[in-house]
């Protein structure tokens, strides 16, 4: 058995907490206040048992709301108070009598922040005629869009089937010529076909010819295994497609249907672990690598597939930088998401750089929002706005390059309280995003609906304001 | 004599009880996860510790940042950094009662004997001391509290990325530590 394991299957069972154990440490909690409000006897909802050892927890919906509802009920009184209503936030509100005085606190003045309630709210797309995945490879074709594979059923088998929306249903694919004991493959659009690799121990090629509606086996690259966690398969230009995997670049030459030896890896300049972001510009890949290891110690490593030449830049800024994900901007330049060293949660202090991939200079961007995104497939860029899927509200996040502001989207209806995971983000048309069976991250998220579910909405709308955060531009130095 | 605003004394009035919920709804998953790691009587030390920090911060914890969960989790994971002796002194102390461990369904279905499995677990234990304690709470949100890794990067404060390379360390060095042991790849 592997470590990890033997230590999951040690996890010591303990004693739940009890009604009177809790009441005595929230006795503990108020202490220094000498409060009088009675509160009802704390009970552990009797359909949600503490979970055992290698169990997953879920909240019941009635649970988790617990705090809007109390703040809702807390009587609202006349008193001007310059707080901002955040979405989904329990706002404590004020009551209209005081039977008791303790310690008090007044809240920090904020600046204003729009709501990301003003954008606009995500629609129902038709289902999917397929079972319910995350992990799935997704991409936009002209149009249409393609969906396959993703984990799991119920019995824990990866899915290997699919579908394609060709602007009006839904159509399952036909059986592929694909491993079907992997479901996390990889995918990209040529413009004429969309070329699909995964498999474990040996991987498996095939394009899809939305036209033709049929799939065909195409040479596969020398890897042993891919996944979407690791790898990224990227079209550079009509007729060459990257794959970029921890260690090694391989290039597919469409036409020849033919792989490229490894390249990059025998001089050892593509890392092999640690990659953060991917992203191609013309015929150039670059990749955001962690470095060392050691938080701020990142690097931006370039492959130029035309010449054959490769580079690296190290990005070092005051306070740190460490990487999350990798884009392309409409103007040539590349998008270094990521957060300062040692952020805490909770605290908005994400970095965002522009970075000219081949001189190597850097500019500090905008500060984005903080957000924790689903960072395994990257970004959708539509038009001037890349966008990114955000982890816990899903809500949506955009760059725009226009007016280096970020912006925010309204968080999926269905899912506002729940996290989502691993769930790619497709373009439709010039203007709409889709996301399709959203996965949460516990065990059982196909909850609702026995079959896939898809999402739509516009790009996001809401400025985001930066109020000031210690990760402010001014205070900062980057070098290139 | 200090003097307090009516409106001012009404607000902490409704953060408390707004904190309450929280623990309502929180305080078992959070003392769970403490018992875990220190015991069940520092657990509840640890449980009051995070909450009072909680009613200190609620104010400066903006939602649309993170989760509760992985709030009121990071809180936790910090405070139980106090602990960290005791935690360490814990993980010894049951490793020598391995014998009182039962092993799971898993572990019977697996071509493992008890005997290999208690071993096997020694040597984890081992190699679980010397990790950083920045690393053991990585381990324990994954192993025990069976988080993903987008709440434990939330809750470290840390990309998902780093979570996937520490978690891939970690893995390294509990593997390795096996091997060093004899064991080998079943």
């Amino acid at each position: 058995m592997k470590g990890l394991r033997v230590f999951e299957m040690w996890c010591p069972e303990v004693e739940p907490l009890s009604p009177e154990a809790a009441e005595r440490v929230w006795a503990q909690v108020v202490r220094p206040h000498t409060t009088t409000i009675e509160f009802a006897p704390i009970v552990t909802d009797p359909e949600l048992p503490d979970v055992s050892c290698g169990g997953h927890e879920r909240r019941g919906r009635a649970q988790r709301w617990l705090p809007v509802v109390a703040a809702a009920t807390l009587i609202i009184g006349g008193a001007s108070l310059n707080l901002v209503f955040l979405h989904d936030r329990p706002t404590p509100t004020v009551g209209t009598s005081v039977s008791t005085i303790g310690p008090v606190r007044t809240l920090p003045q904020q600046a204003a922040q729009p709501s990301i309630g003003e954008a606009p709210e995500w629609t129902s797309f038709p289902l999917m005629p397929i079972a319910p995945r995350y992990e799935e490879a997704a991409v936009s074709t002209n149009g249409g869009l393609f969906v396959w594979g993703g984990c799991c059923s119920d019995e824990g088998t990866p899915h290997a089937d699919g579908a394609y929306f060709d602007g009006r249903e839904w159509r399952v694919l036909p059986h592929a010529p694909l491993a079907q004991n992997r479901g996390d493959a990889l995918a990209t659009w040529t413009g004429a076909e969309i070329i699909v690799l995964n498999g474990h121990d040996g991987v498996r090629a095939a394009s899809f010819d939305p036209q033709k509606f049929e799939w065909r086996s195409i040479s596969p690259p020398t890897s042993r295994s891919v996944s979407n966690a690791d790898d990224r398969l990227m079209t550079v230009d009509a007729d060459h497609v990257v794959l970029v995997s921890p260690g090694e670049v391989q290039i597919y030459d469409i036409h020849e249907d033919h792989w490229s030896a490894p390249i990059l890896s025998r001089n050892g300049i593509v890392p092999s672990a640690d990659n953060r972001g991917y992203a191609t510009v013309g015929s150039i890949v670059a990749m955001l690598h962690a470095g060392s290891g050691s938080c701020g110690d990142t690097e931006l490593i370039v492959f130029d597939t035309a010449t054959g030449g490769s580079w690296v830049h190290s990005l070092r800024t005051d306070g740190g930088f460490d990487p999350v994900d990798l884009a392309a901007l409409p103007d040539g330049r590349l998008l270094a998401l990521g957060r300062k060293c040692g952020a805490e949660t909770g605290t908005s202090l994400g970095v965002a750089l522009g970075i000219d991939p081949i001189a190597g200079s850097v500019t500090r961007l905008a500060n984005p929002p903080d957000m924790a995104i689903i960072d395994r497939y990257g970004s959708l860029t539509i038009g001037n706005v890349v966008m990114y899927l955000g982890v816990h509200h899903s809500a949506l996040l955009g760059y725009s390059a226009e007016d280096d502001k970020w912006l925010l989207g309204a968080p999926l209806v269905r899912t506002s309280s729940e996290s989502v995971y691993d769930t790619p983000l497709m373009a439709l048309g010039p203007d709409r995003v889709v996301v399709v069976s959203p996965g949460y991250a516990a065990a059982g998220f196909a909850c609702c609906s026995s079959r896939a579910e898809a999402w739509t909405n516009s790009l996001p709308t809401v400025p985001y304001v930066d109020q000031g955060t210690p990760s402010s531009k001014s205070s900062d130095s980057v070098q290139g | 004599m200090q003097s307090f605003s009516t409106t001012e004394v009404e607000l902490s009035r409704a953060v408390e009880r707004v904190v309450r919920d929280l623990f309502v709804e929180y305080g078992p998953a959070i003392h769970r996860y403490a018992a875990r790691r220190v015991g069940p009587d520092l657990a509840d030390d640890v449980l009051a510790e995070t909450f009072r920090r909680v009613l200190e911060s609620y104010e400066r914890f903006d939602p649309t940042l993170g989760t509760y969960q992985g709030w009121l989790f990071g809180i936790a994971t910090n405070v139980l950094h106090r602990y960290r002796r005791t935690e360490a002194r814990r993980i010894r102390a049951l490793a020598r009662l391995g014998s009182q461990w039962v092993p799971t369904a898993d572990v019977l279905q697996a071509p493992t004997s008890a005997i290999d499995a208690e071993r096997e677990l020694a040597r984890v234990l081992s190699a679980l001391e010397q990790l950083p304690v920045q690393d053991v709470d990585l381990l324990v949100l994954v192993a025990w509290e069976r988080m993903s890794r987008a709440e434990v990067a939330e809750i470290l404060g840390i990309p998902v990325g780093t979570v996937r390379s520490r978690l891939h360390r970690i893995r390294r060095v509990l593997d390795a530590t096996r091997s060093a042991g004899g064991g080998g790849e079943r």
